[in-house]
């Protein structure tokens, strides 16, 4: 066991290597666009308050009733904010393809060292597994950081007056992808990271069935990731099937979709399994 | 160690901040506000039959906002819930107590209050098919009727073709065992929007209905209402006709008056015209066997019980209402029913409103009339304790329920 850890640490540690160059960008430009929105958009709302008060020579308070006060939300609503968060999305979901398809480029094929390491090979797969997730929770991590660290700024630059008084937390709770990307609503943060770690898991199947069968294998894959959609959206479908919308109840809906997300996730963990020791090619 | 001291890092760096997070989002929470039931007059314990939900929020930040239920005389925020039970919750205070009590009846089952009535044994539900399967809006007229025993959990199921009319809408039905009234809106042949009241007997149940009332033309009058019904129980359904004003620029009608007000006896299936005070406006409440008659004042209502024998009334006395509108909700020509703010249970006129008072803030008030004595048992209001410091928060009801039972 002692040694199953080790090697899998090891392998997890590797991977991480050669994925930091471009996680440590992602954080980069996250930071930085964070920031910039940080200072640029209550800046341009102070601007803007100022401007009008002066030209029409009119109090704060009647600046307030012609563009309102400014909150935490109007920044997390920018694109310097969005931009970042949807960048690291869509980075990572590259990069789980990249992370399989990296070890069969170039003409000395890195699969061939990695599959002939006297290791299970489903440590490959949880190796790859756990660096993406790593991954995923490093960004969420750094946009927690950015976020606390921006709301300081935010409310350095608006005068109190300005404010509405809305809390960071209240911000985040209302936005549409950070209230399911950030761990601020424990069932949506929940929901999403369960759909998305059953993803991963159909994915990387996906991606094992093309390299153990080819051009075969790529239309079995997209079949069974088909297949998939499928399965776990059935429940959605049932009170159309059966012509009731009240007959199952919401919960029960609910209850269906984890536990059909959950066979998904095991069958494919054990096609993974199957393929990466008896059927892929080197 | 070396080698793992980027993996080290990283999973420090997640782990550390999501719980920091997680504490700062439990401390930065901002603890709910304090309800408080404020009792002006009479005794609190008369307002244990009333269920309501309602919401909390902040006039400043849409992120505020709670929903609490006030049940059996206490208030507790829904927050907590699990999710699981989140999902099942209705926010209609009567289908929300059958989902939870009678689970297994409920289940396909249409969740609007119209589509429910209750007596102390039994449970009856009366819905078209299309109000479960809403693909068959614009193709059947069958109407499913369940009839659930309390203590048995027996259910019977009827399937039954309305006839007469065309995409039919349960708006109330009523049940004086075996019979059961049934009031559907529905197109007539002309297309044209009517009332019909058909009427189903458990004991010699029959798979096509066809209408005992076209209230259109028993009552003369394409514009009518139907009083709220909070049991489904009563013997004389309040219906009152509307007389359209004239049109405005657009040509279109919006000012409509009281015609007049009929009951429709559901045992004899006839209607009694009730007289319009001159003086004020008129209230017609049922209940049971009973028929009150209000003649609003604003700030008093002069009661009268309706003698259905020779069709007079009888005066009961006269009660000071705790504000000039309580209980008179606005009702406009579009709505269906009115009473939603008076209600008549168990000999008690419970009068609701979401007043405004002077100071800016929502107080749903309620004032509660024993007919037997005209006089208010209770009067009150739900607010905040902490208003003093919290002048943004407002409250309001989403529905409300008294318990008959």
């Amino acid at each position: 066991m002692k040694q199953y850890m080790k090697s899998l640490l090891n392998l997890t540690a590797f991977e991480l290597d050669r994925i930091s160059k471009f996680l440590y960008t992602l954080l980069g430009v996250t930071l930085l666009l964070n920031l910039i929105g940080y200072i640029y958009t209550p800046m341009r709302y102070v601007g803007r308050m100022n401007e009008y008060m002066q030209t029409e020579s009119v109090t704060a308070q009647q600046a307030i009733e012609r563009f309102g006060s400014f909150s935490f939300y109007d920044v997390t609503s920018t694109l310097w904010l969005l931009a970042p968060a949807t960048l690291g999305i869509s980075g990572l979901l590259l990069y789980s393809l990249f992370i399989w398809y990296r070890e069969w480029m170039g003409k000395n094929t890195f699969a061939y060292r990695l599959l002939m390491l006297p290791v299970p090979r489903m440590q490959i797969f949880y190796s790859k597994l756990f660096v993406i997730y790593i991954a995923i929770f490093s960004l969420i991590a750094v946009q927690i950081i950015s976020l606390t660290i921006g709301f300081q700024i935010v409310s350095a630059i608006v005068p109190d007056d300005w404010l509405s008084g809305m809390t960071l937390v209240q911000a985040l709770n209302i936005h549409p992808l950070f209230t399911v990307i950030l761990p601020v609503s424990s069932f949506y943060f929940l929901s999403a990271n369960g759909i998305g770690l059953t993803f991963m898991l159909v994915l990387f199947t996906v991606i094992l069935l093309e390299r153990s069968y080819s051009f075969k294998g790529l239309g079995l894959g997209i079949a069974y990731g088909v297949v998939t959609v499928l399965i776990a959206a059935f429940p959605v479908f049932l009170p159309d099937l059966v012509q009731n919308y009240y007959f199952f109840y919401d919960s029960e809906i609910m209850a269906l979709i984890i536990v059909l997300m959950t066979v998904i996730g095991v069958t494919s963990l054990l096609i993974s399994r199957h393929l990466l020791n008896k059927k892929i090619t080197i | 160690m070396t080698k793992y001291s980027k993996l080290i890092s990283f999973v420090l760096l997640c782990v550390l901040t999501l719980s920091a997070f997680g504490i700062y989002q439990t401390q930065a929470g901002t603890p709910l506000p304090e309800i408080e039931l404020v009792t002006e007059e009479g005794n609190v314990d008369e307002l244990d039959a009333l269920y309501f939900i309602g919401n909390i929020y902040s006039t400043q930040s849409s992120g505020r906002s709670s929903t609490f239920e006030f049940k059996d005389g206490d208030f507790s925020y829904l927050n907590n819930r699990s999710v699981f039970r989140h999902l099942d919750f209705e926010y209609n205070p009567i289908a929300n107590r059958y989902v939870s009590d009678y689970r297994s009846f409920m289940r396909g089952k249409a969740r609007n209050t119209s589509n429910f009535t209750e007596t102390d044994d039994e449970i009856i539900y009366t819905a078209m098919t299309s109000d479960v399967n809403w693909r068959r809006m614009y193709d059947d007229n069958m109407l499913d009727i369940s009839l659930l025993d309390k203590e048995s959990e027996d259910e019977q199921s009827y399937e039954v073709r309305l006839e007469g009319a065309s995409y039919h809408g349960v708006v109330a039905s009523y049940y004086h065992a075996p019979e059961l009234t049934i009031v559907t809106q529905a197109a007539d042949e002309q297309m044209e929007n009517n009332w019909y009241i058909y009427s189903f007997n458990f004991d010699e149940p029959e798979d096509t209905l066809s209408p005992e009332v076209n209230v259109g033309q028993a009552l003369d009058s394409s514009s009518i209402q139907i009083s709220f019904s909070p049991t489904g129980t009563e013997r004389y359904i309040p219906f009152k006709s509307l007389q359209p004003g004239e049109e405005d620029e657009y040509g279109e009608i919006t000012n409509y008056t009281t015609d007049a007000f009929h009951v429709y006896d559901t045992q004899n299936g006839d209607f009694q015209e009730i007289p319009l005070f001159e003086e004020g406006e008129t209230l017609v409440l049922s209940e049971d066997e009973q028929v009150v008659v209000g003649q609003d004042l604003g700030e008093t209502i002069n009661w009268h019980a309706w003698n259905v024998t020779d069709e007079s009334l009888n005066e009961l006395g006269s009660t000071d209402m705790i504000t000039p509108s309580i209980g008179r909700l606005p009702v406009y020509y579009y709505n269906h029913s009115f009473n939603q703010g008076m209600q008549l249970v168990n000999g008690h006129v419970y009068a609701y409103e979401d007043h405004y008072s002077e100071d800016g803030y929502g107080r749903p008030m309620f004032q509660i009339i024993d007919l037997d004595s005209v006089s208010t048992d209770f009067s009150g209001y739900f607010g905040l304790e902490d208003r003093e410091n919290d002048r943004s928060t407002e409250m309001m009801l989403f529905d409300f329920t008294i318990n008959p039972l």
